[in-house]
């Protein structure tokens, strides 16, 4: 038997008068499962989860929260949602506390419940101690773990995340990982914004890749990296400036795809062993003076490059 | 030459919103023009500037009539008579304002004036327009004691004649009535007449024109008042430069500190010349005021002006942790200046130990310096005063402010 | 109840922020007290406190009259009013007005006391001022003139007798012409002792004073501020609504399923909670640290409601005109000054010697104008007609102002 579907988005457009951020989406999201919307800055990934959460309307298709329309039923939708704005979106004049008792309140939660969710809620957040201060006082790492904490208030099934490690040290960025898992643990529904490939694996039982605006790929991690096949991604860099001096690569034996900047190139290749004296080869040929090699098992990073012809963080 | 670049910079920025060009330019202009137009300088009666008083005769004799005759004569009243009206419809004109004031003469008004007893007179007006009803009372108990005196001539007259002849009473009423009209034409022109001179008038021309020229306050007032609004603009960069740490960024290119100071110093003060300038020129050509009769005092007062207001935005910038707060340390000086220094309502008005700590304020002198000069024309011989203290509170705000300066 | 709740944090930070308490609470009562600072001169007394007016006199006159004006001036009874120099010689009285050390000089003429007892004859005392002042040299010329009148009316009377009884073919004797001054001074001074001829009322039948009492000037300074103020107020807490679009809080509203409608319900809570929080202190303060007298109580609260209603709704419809901050900051700083003012003008026609009476229809043009009219209505007792008035026109400004306001948020958030 299916399990029960939490979000369901259905051929979703939204334009922005000529900008097409988002078209024709469609993607189901099981209820229970960590799902990862993966993709560089600028391909959608925000607009749609803006979709999803009643804050824009689609220009066309709709997406469904547990079989509620976020159109024509906006506001049950919504009760089912809890949404992590990518910037910190808290009143930095008033105290954390304070903070968590206004936010109960929009989420419709009121006296002795109210009252044991902000507690609760503190203890899983850990700012306990420091629930009376002013967050204009508190660290970044704080700020963002109480973003969280304001979500989650109202207990609800699915937690929409917009890339909420943006920026964060490294230990902060740790807390808010292991958070989400204990979330899922509970039976929370995650659907989650990255460009970090790492957390999307790390976390996702699915992920969908998306680039201008279009799901490009979908699937697990491991239903992903079979596109890509066994191919081994290989980054060479270069002493000077390449000017197209490795147009013609591609056809060396073992090469699947070269693409390149000013002084580094990635190259897919079958078997990494085999093509390295090749490229090592070809490179003295064209007088170009290799600095650095480096090579990756096949991984999310390669998929995309597959795809797209570029490196996700570009 | 870097201190000439950073004000630059500074001024760019400050040009570059529009909102500058509102609070320099456009808000003075317009509250100058306000001003002008409630002390009467514009939109009324350019013909007939005399307040309008509504006037209803109850009492309809000789004596009443001869007073609405001798208010039509006024230089500050004008009577209006509409036989329709009664009392109350006066009162309700009054407060719409379509009068400035009301007068009943009751019945009986001309009895009591011939029997030696002028009854007392109420005059309706609206209690806000506290000077100019000092000036109705004043012209209004004029008349009335001229018109008293009329009245006592003619009785006297008549009485020192009936002690040497004896009249008929027709003879006494023709007596009497004889008398009242000699009377009032030699009060037309009285034996001693009181004649107003001005300094610095040449003219009697000149003198009428001071006399109602309702912007010699309010232009130099509203030139004060907003050389400091003018500065929220300017102390809010230099917050922003703090918070942005373009500060830090700008110490470390080895640029001295007074020379950032000095920077946004003469920035800020090229700013208030400027806005200072279009204001005297707008007052020069539009407002008929003499601002650059005597030029170089009006400049020199300017360059001044601009400096004390340039040195006092620097303060305010070194004060201020936020542009919030920037604005509020603006706007208090310019209340407490402006309404302290007497750009909005003339220091004459207040006591002598208030003006003195008026002048403890910048907006006190430059108040002085530009009406000596446009009031009285007076040039660089009367200026150099308020010049030479309005360069002491600049260094005094500049010193101040540099002192209170948090470079990092 | 989200509205509420809204409002509540609204107010809370409201109440942290310095730059709120500023603009709500100290500019107003600042302002007031500098004016009853300015007007009182620090002194404990209600009447408006004028230093004696520094006049030169000059006196070439030959006779005894301006003997007899130097006398008078120069008592006890015109000590708290004039300080009076006499002058060696005419440059000397014209220089002090020059150098500003007098305000007034007053040239008797030579022939004054020859005028004055010799009918037929003309000359004139010249009042030279200082062209920056208005005032001192005002109540000189009125004194001169109130002086010179009684001089003048006893010659007119002897002229008027003596031609009359000439006419006749009689000559009028010394003694009678003397009999005739005497009982024209006797008479005229009879009349002042009875006191004032003319007195002022204001539309409402109250008594106004001479010099109209501090404590009314101070109600109009601090009634037109506490409006200005509180239309401030009212600009700031729909501001808020920017605020949080910028911050994102905003945002994370809309996606706690609260409706748009409810968001700006609760701004527009706030904003009349603040202003009313306002209202009531400053009437309060003014009340009782500068005495003002606000008219009756069942009035002032009915004008507190109505303008805490017309502040809040302009503050929605002004702001809801801004794209951003930096727009919602011009229109604070400029708009609501230009409005405010113009609204207030009224109180500036206080100091006017020629006030405009136009201005009082002009005011109308802004809301503040409406609400200004109120409360000066209140205060000075005027007709019911003219109070309720200005109630009813402040309410439906108000609105159609709200309405405006409300639907372009709305449309902005659909």
């Amino acid at each position: 038997m299916a399990k029960e579907l939490a979000i369901e988005i259905k051929d979703l457009h939204r334009y922005y008068q000529d900008i097409k951020a988002v078209q024709g989406v469609s993607l189901q999201i099981e209820a229970g499962t960590v799902f990862s919307l993966l993709g560089p800055n600028g391909a959608g990934k925000s607009t749609t989860i803006s979709v999803i959460s009643g804050l824009l309307r689609p220009t066309e298709g709709d997406a469904e929260i547990f079989g509620k329309s976020i159109i024509s039923q906006a506001n049950q939708a919504k009760q089912h949602i809890g949404v992590v704005p990518q910037e910190v979106a808290l009143y930095q004049d008033l105290t954390g506390r304070e903070n968590l008792a206004f936010w109960g309140k929009m989420y419709g939660l009121r006296g002795a419940k109210l009252e044991a969710r902000i507690g609760e809620i503190l203890e899983i957040i850990e700012l306990t101690d420091r629930q009376k201060d002013k967050v204009e006082k508190y660290s970044g790492g704080m700020k963002r773990r109480l973003n969280i904490g304001v979500a989650l208030l109202h207990q609800p099934d699915i937690v929409i995340m917009d890339e909420p490690t943006v920026g964060i040290d490294p230990q902060s960025r740790r807390k808010i990982l292991e958070s989400v898992k204990a979330l899922n643990e509970q039976g929370m529904t995650v659907l989650y914004t990255t460009h970090y490939m790492e957390e999307a694996q790390e976390l996702s039982d699915r992920i969908a890749i998306m680039d201008h605006g279009k799901v490009i790929a979908e699937g697990t991690h491991n239903e992903l990296v079979r596109i890509v096949g066994e191919l081994d991604r290989v980054e060479l860099t270069f002493g000077a400036e390449i000017d197209g001096k490795l147009d013609n690569w591609s056809q060396l034996p073992g090469i699947k795809s070269v693409t390149t900047d000013t002084t580094a190139a990635a190259l897919l290749v079958d078997d990494s062993d085999q093509a390295l004296p090749h490229l090592f080869e070809a490179a003295a040929r064209d007088h170009l003076k290799i600095i650095s090699v480096a090579v990756y098992e096949p991984n999310l990073e390669t998929v995309f490059l597959h795809l797209t012809g570029r490196a996700l963080r570009e | 030459m870097r201190i000439y670049h950073l004000a630059l910079k500074d001024l760019k920025q400050l040009f570059k919103s529009w909102q500058t060009a509102f609070f320099l330019l456009l808000m003075p202009i317009a509250f100058t023009l306000l001003f002008g137009f409630i002390f009467g300088g514009i939109g009324g009666d350019a013909e007939d500037p005399r307040l309008l008083i509504g006037v209803m005769d109850l009492d309809k004799s000789e004596h009443s009539q001869a007073l609405i005759q001798m208010l039509e004569e006024s230089e500050t009243l004008r009577p209006i008579i509409n036989a329709d009206y009664t009392a109350e419809t006066y009162r309700k004109q009054v407060e719409i304002g379509d009068l400035h004031a009301a007068l009943v003469l009751p019945a009986g008004f001309g009895e009591a004036l011939t029997a030696g007893e002028p009854l007392p007179l109420t005059v309706v007006a609206d209690q806000k327009a506290m000077v100019a009803n000092q000036a109705v009372r004043a012209d209004l108990a004029t008349i009335y004691s001229r018109l008293f005196g009329i009245v006592l001539s003619a009785s006297l007259s008549q009485e020192t004649f009936q002690q040497i002849a004896a009249l008929s009473p027709e003879e006494q009423d023709a007596y009497y009535q004889q008398a009242l009209e000699l009377a009032s034409s030699l009060w037309e022109s009285p034996p001693v007449t009181v004649l107003s001179s001005y300094t610095g008038a040449e003219s009697e021309a000149q003198a009428d024109a001071l006399e109602q020229n309702a912007f010699i306050h309010s232009s130099p007032g509203m030139m004060a008042q907003f050389a400091i609004a003018g500065l929220i603009g300017s102390a809010e960069i230099l917050v922003a430069e703090r918070k942005s740490r373009a500060l830090s960024r700008m110490l470390t290119t080895g640029f001295p500190r007074m020379g950032i100071l000095v920077g946004h110093f003469l920035a800020m003060s090229a700013v208030i010349v400027l806005q200072l300038l279009v204001l005297a020129v707008f007052g020069q050509l539009f407002l008929d005021l003499p601002y650059f009769d005597r030029p170089t005092a009006t400049l020199l007062l300017i360059v001044v002006s601009a400096m004390v207001n340039g040195a006092l935005g620097l303060l305010i910038g070194a004060l201020a942790k936020s542009s919030d707060t920037a604005v509020v340390f603006a706007l208090v000086p310019m209340f407490v200046f402006s309404g302290l220094g007497g750009a909005w309502t003339p220091l004459e008005y207040t006591s002598k130990s208030v003006q003195f700590v008026a002048h403890f304020t910048p907006v006190a002198w430059m108040m002085d310096g530009f009406k000596d000069i446009l009031a009285r024309g007076a040039g660089l011989e009367t200026v150099w005063l308020p010049v030479v203290v309005l360069l002491g509170f600049t260094a005094l705000f500049f010193s101040l402010g540099a002192w209170r300066f948090k470079f990092e | 109840m989200k509205a509420l709740d809204i409002a509540i944090k609204d107010l809370r930070q409201s109440f942290r922020s310095f730059f709120a308490i500023a603009f709500m609470f100290v500019l107003p009562i600042l302002i007031t007290g500098l004016f009853a600072f300015i007007f009182g001169g620090g002194s404990e007394e209600s009447e408006i406190s004028f230093e004696p007016i520094p006049v030169q006199v000059y006196n070439q006159d030959r006779g005894e009259f301006g003997e007899i004006l130097l006398t008078i001036w120069g008592s006890d009874a015109f000590s708290d009013l004039i300080a009076l120099t006499v002058a060696e010689d005419e440059a000397g009285a014209r220089q002090a007005v020059d150098e500003k050390q007098a305000e007034v000089a007053i040239l008797l003429p030579a022939e004054f006391t020859e005028t004055v007892v010799n009918p037929g004859r003309y000359t004139g005392i010249e009042l030279y001022q200082d062209p920056t002042l208005t005032l001192g040299p005002g109540i000189m010329k009125s004194l001169v003139t109130q002086f010179v009148d009684a001089l003048n009316g006893s010659n007119i009377t002897a002229m008027v007798a003596n031609q009359q009884a000439g006419e006749r073919g009689y000559t009028l004797t010394q003694e009678q012409n003397e009999a005739l001054s005497l009982a024209y001074y006797s008479a005229v001074s009879a009349s002042a002792q009875q006191g004032t001829l003319v007195n002022l009322e204001s539309p409402g039948g109250e008594q106004q004073e001479e010099n109209a009492g501090i404590k009314s000037i101070l109600g109009f300074i601090m009634g037109g501020m506490m409006i200005f103020y509180a239309y401030f107020t009212g600009a700031y807490a729909s501001n808020t609504i920017l605020t949080e679009e910028e911050n994102g809080t905003l945002e994370r509203l809309f996606g706690t399923a609260t409706a748009p409608h409810v968001i700006i319900t609760g701004k527009l809570l706030a904003a009349a909670l603040m202003i009313f929080v306002q209202l009531v202190v400053l009437t309060a303060f003014g009340r009782l640290v500068f005495g003002i007298q606000w008219g009756a109580l069942g009035l002032l609260l009915v004008f507190v409601l109505v303008t805490t209603i017309g502040a809040a709704s302009f503050g929605m419809f002004a702001i809801s005109l801004a794209k951003d901050r930096k727009q919602a900051g011009v229109i604070m700083g400029a708009g609501i000054t230009v409005t405010g003012m113009l609204g207030m003008s009224g109180t500036f026609m206080l100091s006017s010697p020629t006030p405009n009476a136009a201005i009082d229809r002009i005011t109308l043009l802004v809301p503040q104008g409406w609400a200004n009219r109120a409360l000066l209505a209140i205060m000075e007792g005027l007709s019911p007609e003219r109070i309720w008035l200005s109630i009813l026109g402040l309410l439906v400004y108000s609105a159609v102002l709200v309405v405006l306001g409300f639907v372009r948020f709305q449309k902005r958030f659909a």
